[in-house]
């Protein structure tokens, strides 16, 4: 079972433009086991974004089955769709996606108070190392404090799934590179299962998974016997 | 705008955010609309207006002269440089119905130029005694076309008339350009109030001057009614008339005087006419009388001649009946005489009978002798003949039997000779025929035998005939001789019967004489009789004549007694004539003292603008024109900051492609043109579609509302006004490119690679309300958010709040003036003035008939209370202003709080009438704007104008009162008020209730007229219901407005904070969460904006209704809750239709939104 904790099998999103069908993805399929660091890479347009919203709950997927807790996520309706957004899935953006005019620790209590067995808020703003700007709104943070506002955000859930899209992609090195290691620690301290999409392939040898998109097929995957640390990959 | 690809991307976004330019397109087309509408409603009034004035040839001018204008001042008028035409005509003031419903009619000539009437029903009148009636008037008198209307002249005498006929056909029914409303003007008759105009033909008029003159002002036709222009023409030509006035006046004065004294001189001369023929009358009065007198006593005289002659004609007629009584006697002797002679007469008529009785006897006895007689003689002759022929017979028969046995003897012997000879012949057979024979033979031989014995009786039979012939011979002498005896007997009556005759011959003779006596002496007693008639006749013709005598004798005794009389007459028409004589010298002095008081005549010019209705119209136009300043400015302002906002927006919105664009190094204005334009092309198109409607479409329903008020005005003149659509559309223009510009000039002060970086997120802030953390702390985390993201947003918040709030204070003016008109009838009617009705008493009833009709209603267990009061419309002044106003004088002051509450508005304190000063209406205080303790003046009447004080000022609606105590107006007038009205208060419950009990009172002599408070009450209403539809016009406006404004702002809204939103719905907010995310700002802005707009339509309604009521009536300044209420709930609907709209469109944010890098 942890073996399969997520696994997308024949995955197909079709967009229909008019005439022309564009197939996003095309039959993706993929494993990953609970507590598995997982980095998606891939070129832009390559459809790791469409897998994420897929698997995110965002959108549905044309074809296959997305099994997440051995649950098909692709047969939920739009309502079962967003209880399945609002208790398991934990969702850090590229762009942080802070509402402005809340302050950290509202923008995380924002997120805990429709699901069902929060954490603290403090605790995990302590966790990711924002205890002293809690009280302090999305603009006077800088982006790495307010990516991990967002982490906090999407942890303080207890999600099943820690999704993140590009979350280093609006940061600089340094900052991306502690965003990154927050995410794995979670993964490693909590057992949380974290996916991360990237075009960035340098990050890959810190994953415990890597799945390797191209033209909406799963190209390559592999598990990483070992794992390196963020701190001792360069790019 | 030359770049094709700039174009390309113009169309499409257009196309791509058409809810966007459609929200513009709208909402500046309702503003302009609205904005140009509602002020082009004014001008548009004044046009129908003129249009209708024109059409009807209203006069400009008309000239009233108080000696009256002549043909002379119609020409020397016409000849005026600024007059175009001039014409003159008549007027008077007449009464109709009967005293209890007695109303005012004003009677105009028909003028060919000036004021065409209106024809609704009938024709004008084409001969005199046909008239042209009000309709409102025929309406409420239920007079048709073809009726008979029977009006009077409120004149002493009859030579004062100035109307030939007062019975008139009404030809036809309608209106005149003149009365446009429902006010008909006063008059110094009846009521005091005109009830209807009536039209009549000149000819109709017996006035030998005109009473007024119509004018019209060279010019003034091309200019509109209302305008400046029209009016300083108008004010020119007034300057021009009354330039001439002062001469023509003089003109007619002297006129006027010559006149007077041509009369005062002719009538000196009737008088000494009349003087000499009153003289000449009495004069000749004397003499008839002294003949009258010479005539008595020649009948007199007469009288006893009559007398003498009928002595006379008695003592004759006693002769005639003694010579009567003579002839009488002598008659009777003859008659006896006459009747011995008659006696004699019939015994010997009786003799004679006796005697043919006699004679008749014997007649019959011979006759019937004789017959026997001759019975016996015939029998016997007969006897005899019988005899004879029996004996002819016997002869014959005898000589018949001879011959035949004569004849039988000779046969047998024949026969017997035949048988001997047979037998002798008979040889062998002789003993056969022998035997035979032989009994023949002895047959023969016995009838031989028998006839000879017969032949013997024969001879027996001979000798007894001869024996017969013999005694036949006997009997015929015996017959002759009786014969002869019967003859004698016959003889002898014949000789008796000549006797019998010569005796009746005689007595006949003496018959004769004995009638002949009688005859005669019938004719005496014939003639006997004519004398006595003779007599008779006499008798009677002397009776005659002394009945004749006793008529002639009274006639005389009458004559007499007229005579008498006529010489009383003579006395006292001696004493008229001198009375008379004196009275016309006093009438002549009269004249005379007249005519030295005869004043300086002067003319009155009068404009249509001294026309109430005329100006009020002109008020609600300018009323109107007010209210286009406030609604329309507020409805535009709103319209112009939601577009400036929204293309503020727009343009923030493309900072990216902005950027892009400029680093691909397009100028700033090719950059700009696409927004400039897209801001252009939406105002301008709302603006033209928003003239277009709006200009059509107000003003045409505002028109007819108004045409309840005058509903003879069948002109609508809905011109385009083409610079309240200039300012609408160059204000919207402006608005939005100004905003447009400077939104893009900003953006464009930025680098390209700025502009294409997103923005500095805005900052989170504290809001006020966390510093009180006793609130905060109790907020939920939603409310939290909620607040902040409100306080956030202050461009929309705050346009938000002006939106909302300006459509709930539009919804509450609407609903307020509603509440503030219907209201007035109610406050003034059921709280202010309380009473039912008022009783106007007839000012010429007897004091008993005033007494009984005061105790009538003392009586009367339906009134419950009453009060006689002083009431006149009268002239008040102030230094500023003035103002008509009525004065109310109770007779006492005691219980006037019964039937007036006089208190005031806000702290319904009530006031006394005090004796210090008056205690006045509100309105009037503000129209002549004075306050407690100020003094105004009072003209009761002409002269006698005086200052009083003001000690409180009252609440009140409808009309100006000043009340009074009685003391004051005896103090301030110098006398003591005529009470001529009573107030009343009944127990009816309802109109029709009070009505009858009011009517009661109506039969009492005092009572002129009733007038109900309900009516009035029912009156104002009608008059105010008006501005209901402006009313139903501004609430549809503010719901169209505040639907189009939330909607384009939680568009706004919705549209830049897409990202949050999305990305709310991938923390796994449901749809109904995310909208309620959105709906707690909204309702928290709707009920900021309601409450916001309750203040603002407070202070909005204060001033319409400022601005929209008219001198004659306050409004009510209060609104009521329920309108709050029912503004908020509206404006709340209006929020929730939004809310529907946007939870849809919340529906349909896309997730991957929250993907998307900042813009």
């Amino acid at each position: 079972m942890d073996n399969e904790y997520v696994k997308l099998e024949q995955v197909t999103k079709i967009y229909k433009m008019g005439e022309v069908e564009i197939h996003a993805v095309d039959g993706v399929d993929f494993t990953i086991r609970k507590g598995e660091f997982v980095v998606v890479v891939g070129p832009s347009g390559a459809g790791k974004t469409t897998v994420l919203n897929i698997l995110g709950g965002m959108d549905t997927a044309t074809s296959g089955r997305v099994l997440v807790d051995g649950k098909d996520i692709a047969k939920y309706s739009q309502r079962q769709l967003t209880g399945y957004r609002r208790n398991d899935i934990g969702f850090v953006f590229q762009f942080y996606n802070l509402v402005p005019n809340l302050t950290a620790l509202e923008n995380v209590e924002l997120a805990m108070q429709i699901c069902r067995n929060p954490l603290d808020a403090r605790e995990v703003l302590r966790e990711v190392g924002l205890e002293e700007r809690m009280k302090n709104f999305p603009a006077q943070l800088s982006g790495g404090e307010q990516q991990r506002v967002s982490i906090a955000r999407a942890l303080a859930k207890n999600p099943k799934l820690l999704l993140c899209d590009e979350p280093t992609g609006a940061l600089d090195y340094q900052t991306g590179k502690a965003i990154l290691k927050l995410l794995q620690d979670m993964c490693r301290e909590r057992g949380m299962t974290v996916i991360v999409i990237t075009h960035n392939s340098a990050i890959a040898p810190m994953a415990d998974r890597v799945i390797k998109i191209k033209n909406g097929r799963v190209s390559k995957m592999y598990q990483n016997e070992s794992p390196v640390s963020v701190e001792t990959i360069e790019w | 705008m030359k770049k094709r690809a700039l174009r390309k991307d113009f169309y499409m976004e257009i196309r791509r955010t058409f809810n966007r330019f459609i929200s513009i397109f709208l909402i500046v087309a309702l503003g302009v609309a609205f904005y140009s509408g509602i002020q082009a409603s004014a001008p548009d009034m004044e046009a129908s207006g003129d249009a209708y004035f024109d059409n009807y040839g209203l006069m400009d001018l008309k000239v009233v002269g108080t000696l009256g204008l002549t043909d002379d001042d119609v020409e020397s008028l016409s000849a005026l440089e600024s007059i175009e035409k001039a014409e003159g005509a008549y007027m008077t003031d007449v009464l109709y119905g009967t005293a209890e419903s007695q109303q005012v009619l004003h009677v105009e000539s028909l003028t060919e130029e000036f004021q065409s009437l209106q024809v609704l029903e009938g024709s004008l009148p084409e001969n005199p005694g046909e008239c042209f009636l009000d309709e409102s008037f025929a309406l409420s008198q239920g007079i048709q076309v073809g009726d008979e209307i029977t009006i009077s002249e409120d004149v002493e005498n009859e030579e004062d008339e100035v109307l030939k006929n007062h019975t008139y056909t009404v030809s036809g029914i309608g209106a005149s350009p003149v009365y446009i409303s429902f006010n008909r003007g006063n008059t110094t008759l009846g009521s005091g109030q005109v009830g209807g105009f009536l039209y009549v033909l000149p000819e109709d008029f017996d006035m030998e001057v005109y009473t007024q003159i119509f004018l019209e002002v060279a010019g003034a036709a091309k200019e509109a009614a209302f305008s400046d222009e029209y009016e300083s023409l108008i004010d020119q030509a007034i300057e021009e008339v009354e330039g001439i006035a002062g001469e023509r006046c003089d003109v007619r004065y002297q006129e006027v005087t010559d006149e007077a004294n041509q009369k005062i001189a002719d009538a000196e001369a009737e008088l000494e006419d009349g003087r000499a023929e009153a003289q000449q009358k009495i004069d000749d009065a004397k003499q008839e009388i002294a003949d009258g007198e010479q005539e008595l006593e020649d009948g007199r005289a007469e009288v006893e001649d009559g007398r003498a002659q009928i002595e006379d004609a008695k003592a004759e007629l006693e002769d005639g009946r003694a010579e009567l009584e003579n002839s009488r006697a002598e008659l009777e002797s003859n008659r006896q005489t006459l009747e011995d002679s008659k006696a004699q007469l019939s015994s010997g008529w009786q003799q004679l009978e006796d005697g043919k009785a006699q004679f008749a006897q014997a007649e019959s006895e011979y006759n019937a002798q004789a017959a026997s007689a001759n019975q016996e003689i015939s029998d016997g002759e007969s006897q005899i003949a019988s005899a004879k022929q029996e004996l002819n017979k016997g002869q014959q028969e005898y000589e018949q039997g001879l011959a035949d046995i004569e004849a039988a003897l000779r046969d047998i012997d024949d026969q017997l000779a035949a048988a001997e000879l047979e037998i002798a012949n008979g040889g062998e057979n002789r003993d056969q025929v022998a035997a035979q024979y032989e009994e023949t033979i002895t047959q023969l031989t016995a009838a031989r035998t028998q006839l000879v014995a017969q032949k013997e009786a024969l001879a027996d039979t001979k000798a007894e005939l001869d024996a017969g012939w013999a005694e036949v011979e006997a009997n015929e002498e015996k017959l002759s001789a009786a014969k002869q005896e019967l003859s004698d007997g016959a003889a002898q009556i014949e000789a008796a019967r000549s006797e019998l005759a010569s005796q009746e011959a005689a007595l006949a003779s003496a018959q004769a004489q004995v009638d002949e006596g009688e005859q005669q002496l019938n004719d005496g007693y014939a003639q006997l009789e004519e004398g006595e008639q003779e007599l008779a006749d006499a008798e009677a013709e002397i009776e005659t004549s002394e009945s004749e005598l006793a008529d002639a004798e009274a006639t005389i005794a009458e004559n007499e007694q007229k005579l008498e009389d006529a010489k009383a007459d003579l006395a006292e028409g001696e004493q008229e004539m001198e009375d008379e004589i004196a009275d016309g010298e006093q009438k002549i002095q009269d004249a005379k003292d007249e005519l030295a008081e005869i004043k300086e005549p002067e003319w009155t010019v009068s404009q249509r603008m001294d026309d109430s209705d005329y100006s009020g119209y002109g008020d609600n136009a300018d009323r109107m024109r007010n209210i286009g300043k406030v609604f329309p400015a507020l409805f535009f302002l709103v319209a112009a900051l939601i577009s400036l906002t929204t293309m503020t927006r727009m343009v923030e919105e493309e900072r990216t492609q902005i950027g892009t664009l400029k680093a691909l190094g397009y100028g700033k204005i090719s950059i700009m043109g696409k927004y400039v334009a897209y801001a252009l092309f939406a105002t301008l198109g709302g603006s033209i579609v928003g003239v277009l409607f709006g200009e059509k479409v107000l003003p045409y329903v505002i028109i007819e509302a108004y045409g309840i008020m005058y509903p003879y005005m069948d002109s609508m003149v809905l011109d385009y006004q083409w610079d309240f659509a200039a300012i609408a559309t160059a204000l919207s223009v402006l608005c939005t490119m100004a905003a447009t510009l400077s939104a893009c000039y900003r953006e464009l002060q930025s680098t390209p690679a700025s502009l294409m970086r997103p923005p500095s997120p805005k900052e989170g802030k504290r809001v006020l309300l966390e510093y009180i953390p006793f609130i905060w702390k109790h907020l939920s985390f939603t409310w939290k958010s909620t607040v902040r993201n409100l306080f956030r947003y202050k461009k929309r918040f705050l346009m938000t709040i002006f939106g909302i709030g300006g459509c709930m204070a539009l919804l509450l003016v609407g609903f307020g003036l509603r509440d503030s008109i219907l209201d007035i009838a109610v406050l003034q009617y059921d709280q202010i003035q309380t009473y039912d009705g008022i009783l106007v008493l007839d000012e010429d009833a007897a004091e008993e008939e005033r007494a009984s009709l005061l105790t009538e209603l003392q009586e009367n267990d339906q009134v419950t209370d009453f009060q006689e009061v002083y009431m006149k419309n009268l002239t008040m002044e102030s230094v500023e202003a003035s103002c008509d106003i009525y004065l109310m004088v109770p007779e006492t002051t005691e219980n006037f709080s019964a039937f007036v509450t006089m208190r005031d508005r806000q702290s319904h304190e009530t006031y006394e009438l005090g004796d210090d000063g008056i205690v006045l209406t509100e309105k009037a205080a503000t129209i002549l704007d004075v306050s407690v303790g100020d003094t105004i003046s009072i003209t009761l009447e002409e002269g006698n104008t005086q200052e009083v004080a003001i000690s409180d000022i009252c609440e009140n609606y409808m009309y100006h009162y000043a009340y009074m105590s009685a003391a004051l107006f005896e103090k301030t007038f110098g006398q003591a008020p005529d009470y001529e009205n009573v107030l009343f208060i009944t127990n009816g419950e309802n109109e029709a209730e009070i009505e009858r009990i009011g009517e009661s009172f109506l039969r009492n002599d005092a009572a002129l007229s009733i007038s109900y408070m309900s009516s009035i009450e029912d009156q104002v209403n009608d008059m105010l219901g008006s501005l209901d539809i402006v009313i139903v016009v501004l609430i549809i406006s503010a719901g169209m407005l505040a639907l189009v404004v939330l909607y384009n702002l939680n568009n706004i809204n919705v549209n830049e904070r897409k990202r949050e939103l999305a990305t709310l719905k991938v923390l796994g907010f449901y749809d109904k969460e995310v909208s309620a995310y959105m709906y707690r700002e909204n309702i928290l802005l709707t009920l900021i904006g309601a409450a916001v707009g309750s203040g603002l339509g407070i202070v909005l309604h204060r001033f319409t209704i400022l601005t929209v009521e008219i001198d004659m009536c306050m409004f009510g300044r209060v609104i009521k809750p329920m309108s709050f209420v029912i503004s908020i709930l509206f404006t709340c609907a209006f929020s929730v239709i939004v809310n529907v709209f946007m939870h849809f469109k919340l529906k349909k944010i896309d997730m991957v939104e929250s993907l998307k890098s900042v813009e």
